[in-house]
């Protein structure tokens, strides 16, 4: 017999194989469609994949191709992924379905970061050089993303047990003290820098090169090859910390691996594409509703389903204002939240808060 | 099997445990009985490797604790505490799953049964646990207990067993029921400790009783030597609390004989 209330979980082949369809689905959408569109006869061969009958379109529409829209692709897809992951391991870590990665004082970091890049390094620059500003941004909000959370982690930090209450009061403290400065920076800032700040911190993919891509590639890598060890240890530790070292979980080891595997990943993807919400919390929620709690599932069912959604929200951000581009926090908040909100009424039993 | 040596466990200057040496060799089942705050569950702690004493040394197999990995430890001891929150809404049958750590559910799928029908859960498997009473909650984690104990007997023999109040929230047979499971580890060479309050139910399950009172160990032995009206007012403040059934003079504490000190 089996009791009402039993939980059934779909077979993961199916949900793994529909995630891969999500995923290529909206790759493709995503090359099809911008300022510039490139209709689908067109596409195959912009791709080298056939002929083209007219080549001053097919010149035009492989420079779209492949020096804006693939990298763009690339890009958004390992982002939307970490963002995703990053969330599902935070609210593993802090055993709380409410955390996201911003809770480890990395959007905060980078944020102060590219903040007083944009409005103190607009002052002493040389005036004239944008080029470098462009190209100390990313490296400055990186930076800024690793110091927070190092200076997190050394706060919750004794004895070599990390707090994690610590690290949570601690990181809405620095989140807090961080606003105020940009607040400060906000003020003596002139047009165009606020301008610039606003839209930083609302993110967006346009700037996209292969470049960026190289760069972000290795912490895409290296939080991909952490997945099988932070997937085992974070069922145990969803029981607790206690519960976790009875069951042979090396805890401590877990969270250092955990917090700096979030904090590189977020970090790497805040400096580039500025800070995107949203993503790590609505993935990994509507994941669960379908897989269930279990990492090994859920962290590589969420990094399909985090590229596949930032894919969308960016193809979204493209369009409903072309030429010009929405920022794609707009678009993942405005579109994410009413969907989250249906989702958690329509299964708030599932939901164990 | 499992022993701590001269153990001392201090916190904001008072003495949780003072200098507590106790040793509990296979096929043993050791109740740990006191008033609140004696320090069972702080000996527990210890015991289980997730405290380190300030002096004194946990001790498991000759081996010293501190020198296990995490995952070595869980093959060789198993731990139930006294309540666990689940966060997430994980099915009964994933919790008791997890007491068998990084081996595929298929490879365990026969334990993972077995566990959960000894725990007469196997109508509830599928359900989200938190959505199970309290009771049925903590005979879920004892189940995954049981599968951890099955895991680590068949790579590395008998271990520890670890129960800190296991029977708090249960109806009168699933003590009977989870206590007689324990019993059977002990039984197949497990030396099993575990924190209980009702000493009835510890002179049942227990081959030696050990007293707590502030931190120290003030008896150590059989029911019948541990559970008697003058160390039963001394620790628990209750006077002429211990009966004794007539043929062969096993103790009971019924409250309606008791007065307070």
């Amino acid at each position: 017999m089996i009791a009402r209330g039993s939980v059934t979980r779909p077979p993961l082949w199916l949900v793994f194989c529909s995630l891969l369809g999500l995923l290529f689905g909206a790759s493709l959408v995503s090359t099809m469609i911008g300022a510039a569109g490139i209709p689908l006869p067109r596409l195959a061969a912009a791709l080298g994949l056939g002929t083209a009958g007219d080549a001053v379109a097919l010149a035009r529409d492989e420079l779209v191709l492949w020096s804006i829209r693939l990298p763009r692709i690339a890009l958004g897809a390992m982002i939307g992924a970490m963002l995703a992951a990053a969330g599902v391991v935070m609210q593993g870590v802090f055993r709380n379905p409410l955390a996201d990665p911003a809770l480890v004082g990395v959007s905060s970091g980078a944020a102060l970061a590219a903040a007083l890049t944009i409005v103190a390094g607009d002052r002493f620059l040389t005036a004239g050089i944008v080029s470098v500003r462009v190209e100390i941004l990313p490296v400055a909000a990186f930076a800024g993303a690793l110091a927070a959370t190092i200076a997190l982690y050394r706060l919750a930090t004794a004895h070599g047990r990390t707090s994690i209450a610590i690290f949570l009061l601690g990181g809405i403290a620095i989140a807090a003290l961080v606003n105020a400065c940009i607040g400060l920076l906000v003020f003596v800032s002139d047009d165009r820098q606020l301008r610039d700040l606003t839209f930083w911190m609302l993110g967006s993919f346009a700037g996209a090169t292969w470049v960026k891509v190289l760069a972000v590639l290795p912490f895409f890598a290296g939080i991909l090859a952490l997945f099988p060890a932070m997937a085992r240890g974070l069922d145990p530790l969803i029981l607790g910390e206690a519960e976790a070292f009875h069951m042979g979980v090396a805890v401590e080891r877990l969270k250092r691996i955990s917090i700096a595997a979030v904090a590189l990943a977020v970090g790497a993807a805040v400096s580039v594409s500025g800070i995107i919400g949203f993503v790590g919390i609505v993935v990994p929620h509507l994941l669960r509703m379908i897989v269930g709690p279990g990492h090994r599932a859920l962290l590589p069912g969420s990094a399909l389903l985090g590229a596949a959604m930032t894919l969308a929200a960016d193809a979204i951000a493209r369009t409903l204002a072309a030429p010009a581009e929405l920022p794609i926090g707009v678009v993942t908040a405005a579109i994410g939240a009413p969907f989250f909100l249906v989702l958690l009424l329509r299964q708030r039993s599932l939901v164990a808060l | 099997m499992i022993e701590a040596r001269g153990v001392s466990v201090r916190a904001d200057g008072r003495a949780l445990l003072d200098d507590v040496s106790v040793a509990v060799g296979a096929g043993e089942t050791v109740a740990l009985v006191g008033a609140n705050g004696a320090g069972k569950s702080t000996l527990v702690r210890v015991l289980s490797g997730e405290l380190h004493p300030h002096s004194g040394e946990a001790v498991l197999k000759g081996r010293r604790l501190a020198s296990f990995h995490p995952r070595e430890l869980a093959a060789h001891r198993a731990v139930m505490t006294q309540s666990v929150t689940v966060s997430f809404p994980f099915t009964v049958r994933e919790v008791v799953q997890m007491g068998a750590g990084e081996r595929p559910a298929s490879a365990v799928a026969r334990l993972v049964d077995e566990a959960i029908a000894a725990v007469e859960l196997s109508d509830l498997q599928h359900r989200v646990i938190t959505t199970l009473s309290g009771g049925e909650q903590q005979r879920a984690h004892f189940a995954r207990l049981l599968v951890q104990t099955r895991c680590g007997e068949g790579k590395h023999g008998p271990g520890a067993i670890l129960l800190d109040e296991p029977t708090a929230s249960l109806d009168l047979r699933h003590q009977l029921d989870l206590l007689n499971l324990a019993r059977d580890c002990a039984a197949r060479g497990f030396a099993v400790i575990a924190v209980l309050h009702d000493l009835n139910l510890a002179s049942f399950l227990a081959s030696r009783i050990v007293m707590l009172e502030r931190g120290r160990i003030v008896a150590d032995g059989p029911a019948s030597a541990t559970i008697t009206d003058a160390l039963v007012e001394r620790v628990f403040g209750v006077r002429a609390a211990v009966g004794r059934t007539p043929p062969r003079g096993v103790p009971f504490v019924l409250p309606h004989a008791a007065g307070t000190r």
